[in-house]
């Protein structure tokens, strides 16, 4: 990881330097991570293909504005989830939640991996956007409490309820309690 | 320690094995464990999609410079902006090129004002002066050549001259010479 986060942070300037095979090294190895973010938040793959793209070329845009290179990963989902939350207080009003019925502990357990990324897929699309970032960020793309709360821009109290709550919601749709 | 914390992995070392004492006797915190466990994995099971298709990279036409950012980036700029530069240069040195000088006040000599006309006057005074020296000094000079021109040739002739003469007087000798021996077998015949 902290390799990883050397390797980004030459990349990046030598991208600031005009070099565009460093930025497009960037992009591929930064793309599945954005998309997939996108895609868990937003669930439209369409929407999220053409958000990760703006992704990427406000980076290239705005590469100048980034202080420090090696915290570029915060950075680029920093501004994924503006591009994110910007379309979804846009389709607000559109916005309707899956419904879902929890099912048993036992019935999870019985489930054949396509009908359980289904039911993670279902109890994902119970959270609050807020809530569904949090559990995206920490379990999805690996980050730390304090990298959330820098791409956020909120407490890390904040954080921690949020994702809280969410896994509350989430175990109660994957693993309630047997009866 | 939050079990939900214990089960993303986060807390010191410390922390972890505290809870872990607890959970060693609490069957019922066990289980709590567990269904957070469970939950985690279910997530988890979800994979990560591959991109439907390649995210356009900067060197796309996506990424390519508006018209006016191509305007005002292209070459030619450079080309243009030299020209205007040289010939800033070359305006600026022939607006400074030093003018005639004009003369609205004669200079002053030991007190005495002179007219463009007088200090003319004077000049060309002056240069004849000059030229007239020199030309005495170059006819002083040629004159003093032909002098000992003369006189160098003068020499040579009378050195020719002199050697004539002595050339001359030796024949008039080998003449004499043969008379002598000519009259002398002459008496030598008769004789006998």
């Amino acid at each position: 990881m902290i390799f990883r986060e050397v390797e980004d942070q030459d990349l990046v300037t030598k991208a600031r330097k005009g070099n565009i095979d460093a930025f497009n090294a960037l992009v591929s190895r930064h793309e599945k991570r954005v998309f997939n973010y996108l895609l868990r938040i937003l669930r439209d793959r369409e929407d999220s293909l053409d958000l990760t793209q703006d992704v990427f070329l406000k980076a290239y845009q705005n590469l100048s504005k980034l202080s420090d290179a090696a915290r570029f990963s915060p950075w680029l989902f920093r501004i994924a989830h503006n591009e994110a939350f910007s379309l979804l207080r846009k389709n607000r009003p559109d916005t309707v939640e899956m419904a879902f019925e929890p099912g048993t502990a036992d019935a999870r357990e019985g489930l054949f991996p396509v009908e359980m990324s289904l039911a993670v897929e279902t109890a994902l699309g119970r959270l609050t956007p807020e809530q569904r970032e949090a559990v995206v960020l920490k379990i999805y793309q690996g980050f730390k409490f304090e990298e959330m709360a820098e791409i956020l821009e909120v407490p890390l109290s904040t954080i921690k309820s949020r994702l809280y709550s969410a896994l509350d919601v989430l175990k109660g749709a994957l693993a309630p309690v047997k009866g | 320690m939050d079990l939900r914390d214990y089960a993303l992995g986060e807390g010191s070392a410390a922390e972890r094995r505290a809870l872990e004492a607890e959970l060693a006797q609490d069957g019922e915190l066990r289980e709590e464990l567990h269904r957070w466990e469970l939950t985690l994995a279910a997530l988890r099971s979800a994979p990560d999609e591959e991109i439907p298709r390649r995210i356009a990279f900067v060197s796309d036409p996506v990424f390519a410079p508006n018209w006016w950012q191509r305007l005002f980036s292209a070459p030619q700029w450079g080309f243009a902006s030299a020209a205007v530069l040289g010939g800033a240069i070359v305006a600026h040195g022939w607006l400074l090129k030093p003018s005639p000088a004009v003369v609205d006040q004669a200079p002053v000599a030991n007190g005495v004002r002179y007219s463009e006309a007088d200090l003319s006057a004077a000049v060309e005074s002056a240069v004849a002066r000059a030229v007239a020296s020199v030309e005495a000094r170059q006819q002083e000079r040629l004159r003093q050549v032909i002098d000992e021109s003369e006189k160098r040739h003068q020499t040579e002739r009378q050195m020719m001259a002199a050697s004539f003469e002595e050339n001359l007087l030796l024949m008039r000798k080998q003449i004499n010479r043969m008379y002598v021996q000519s009259a002398n077998l002459n008496v030598g015949s008769v004789q006998q």
